[in-house]
């Protein structure tokens, strides 16, 4: 029905639409083509890429590459070889911290740092935002004032007195430390609770509330599973992010690297403190759109599973102050 | 009471330390200078460093940094104004193309949100080679065109903005379209329908219905560009690996002199490269939020003010 309702949408006729419709193709094809080209390089030897970068893989000359996935196998070799150094001050002084990549770390760090990175950063938020909408305290309104204006206040610069307060803590270079600065109820999203708690009946909170439930249990069991489509969203929503992220990493946890930090490192063939990269990486193609597609292939299978979830109820209403 | 105060307690004092004292201390780090302990010592030294108070002799060293290098603060504002003209309107037209549900409308809400998925860096490094191998590669096999590259590539000698600035517009409007398709889905239908009672036809409706419906998500958008004017990069860290082009924003200057200096700053990065300390960088931000502050929060109260309202 659905189907048949859209193949009647008269507005399919329109000139203006059909003009948006045909921009929007070029798009799509603009993102396809280099994405499919990227791909098919990634099946191809240096000498293939070399001969003609347009053309698929010559079976002659990548094959290898197409059967044995042979530049798969040589950036897994080359990121299990890295090693990873970055001195800095600390309460303890300068000490120089080293750490050993191998696949196992790199997708140990991510998990860490994407996988607690986006539940603290989806809960903590929206458990914020129910506190400030649904407990009139004049402290509620404060807080809500107070996210409002950081958030449309631009602070620049702010990284060096961060990372000496990080290092003064002792918190640089440690998940702990990126985990902390991540648990503060504002940003975006903050906002974005909020206009969904302000919205939500107070009726089924207070039928519970009658029968006996603690506030704590309210929360747990009542408000959060109502809003967990949202918290779900922003939590993929996150996730994709924190997957992608490679310049916290490299900032704050610079003897911790991620799997994007890993492949960054790769595809720019050079790192501070990095060792372990062969020669002439920077100008082996073939190898650098392998890297990049082992860090892309799992956030899309992650994405095409949950994509009508993450496509579904997030919006932004206006923020008042 | 007491659950509330549990449940707030520790996102509260996180942010105190992690927002107010973290700019408390950079303000009072702009006016101090770093140094090392002894003078025979002048390597990152076990014996640490001294500070002292240093007027505003840091503030002076930014400004002066800011002047010398303005084509930073002019590629700032272009992003800024790209952002505006460009990217924000494309979204929104986008957006309402989604909401109306016209031909293949799914299929394109999952491309645009494409570069939010697979990282901007895959996207920079595919651009990048696609500019510089497969596009001369295609004029030659095509049309018989040479390409020598001037003005065009994104790395080498003569990087070009324009490039750069095209591939931001290009891979910017996933979160745009997902929260302006968001707030458009939200309007009541039946103002619509009213509208198209009227004879309002499809501009008419967008212009005078949906624009003023979500004006309040477009205003925040465009408040935050404005917020972010000096702390966006521009995914220029990716495009040159941490290298200086003359392309750079200021955020992207920010975030890499962090990244490359320290308390000190050695002299061959000060000379070569005019990176600041982290006092000297400190002091930048401030001057930079003192520009940035004023001007964004006059922006938001003209919107409040004459902005179209939802009624």
């Amino acid at each position: 029905m659905a189907i048949r309702d859209k193949k009647k949408n008269p507005l399919n006729k329109n000139i203006i639409i059909i003009l948006i419709m045909i921009i929007l193709a070029v798009y799509a094809l603009s993102l396809i083509c280099v994405l499919g080209w990227g791909f098919m390089s990634s099946l191809k030897s240096r000498i293939d890429f070399r001969k003609d970068p347009l053309s698929f893989p010559n079976s002659e000359y990548s094959r290898d590459q197409m059967l044995k996935f042979a530049n798969y196998k040589e950036v897994f070799k080359v990121l299990n070889d890295l090693k990873f150094s970055k001195g800095f001050y600390s309460l303890s002084g300068y000490e120089r911290h080293s750490s050993e990549g191998s696949y196992f770390i790199y997708i140990w760090n991510t998990l860490l740092y994407t996988g607690v990175g986006c539940v603290i950063l989806a809960f903590v938020p929206a458990i914020g935002a129910y506190m400030c909408a649904k407990y009139k305290f004049k402290f509620s309104k404060i807080q809500y004032s107070v996210y409002l204006l950081f958030m449309m206040i631009p602070i620049v610069g702010a990284y060096p007195a961060e990372l000496t307060l990080l290092r003064n803590l002792n918190l640089y270079d440690s998940f702990w430390g990126n985990w902390i600065q991540k648990l503060h109820f504002s940003g975006m999203y903050f906002f974005v609770y909020y206009a969904f708690y302000a919205g939500l009946s107070d009726s089924y909170s207070e039928a519970a509330e009658i029968d006996g439930a603690s506030q704590l249990s309210i929360l747990i069991r009542i408000v959060i599973p109502l809003s967990m489509k949202m918290i779900g969203s922003v939590m993929l929503i996150q996730f994709i992010n924190l997957w992608n992220d490679y310049q916290t990493p490299l900032l704050y946890l610079p003897t911790k690297p991620t799997l994007a930090y890993a492949v960054y490192l790769f595809t720019s063939g050079q790192g501070d403190g990095v060792i372990g990269f062969p020669n002439n990486l920077k100008t082996n193609y073939p190898l650098q759109t392998a890297a990049c597609m082992v860090l892309a292939v799992p956030v899309l299978i992650v994405y095409i599973a949950f994509n009508q979830k993450l496509m579904g109820d997030i919006s932004m209403g206006g923020i008042k102050g | 009471m007491l659950f509330y105060v549990l449940v707030c307690l520790l996102p509260v004092i996180q942010f105190c330390i992690f927002t107010f004292y973290v700019n408390f201390n950079s303000i009072k780090m702009a006016f101090e200078t770093y140094n090392y302990a002894s003078a025979s010592n002048n390597n990152f030294g076990v014996d640490g460093i001294v500070k002292s108070f240093a007027g505003f002799k840091n503030f002076k060293i930014a400004w002066q940094t800011l002047i010398e290098r303005n084509y930073m603060f002019k590629n700032s504002l272009w992003l800024f104004i790209s952002n505006i003209v460009i990217t924000i309107p494309l979204a929104l037209i986008f957006s309402f193309y989604l909401c109306k549900k016209c031909m293949f409308s799914g299929f394109f809400k999952v491309i645009l949100y494409m570069p939010n998925i697979v990282s901007p860096m895959i996207f920079a490094l595919l651009f990048q080679r696609v500019i510089n191998l497969v596009y001369p590669e295609i004029m030659e096999q095509w049309f018989g065109k040479t390409i020598s590259g001037s003005g065009l590539l994104v790395t080498g000698n003569n990087p070009s903005y324009g490039i750069v600035l095209f591939f931001n517009i290009w891979v910017s409007f996933g979160v745009n379209v997902l929260m302006f398709s968001g707030a458009m889905s939200g309007i009541n239908a039946s103002v619509i329908e009213s509208s198209h009672l009227d004879g309002a036809n499809l501009v008419q409706e967008f212009w005078y219905i949906t624009l003023p419906m979500i004006f309040s998500t477009v205003s925040t958008f465009i408040i935050l560009a404005m917020a972010g004017i000096f702390t966006n990069q521009m995914h220029l860290f990716t495009f040159f690996s941490g290298e200086i082009t003359g392309l750079e924003t200021l955020g992207y200057y920010i975030y890499l002199t962090a990244q490359k200096t320290d308390y000190v700053v050695s002299e061959a990065l000060a000379t070569k490269f005019a990176f600041l300390s982290y006092p000297q960088l400190a002091a930048l931000g401030l001057l930079l939020t003192c520009i940035i502050a004023p001007i964004t929060f006059l922006t938001r109260k003209l919107f409040d003010k004459y902005g179209p309202s939802e009624d």
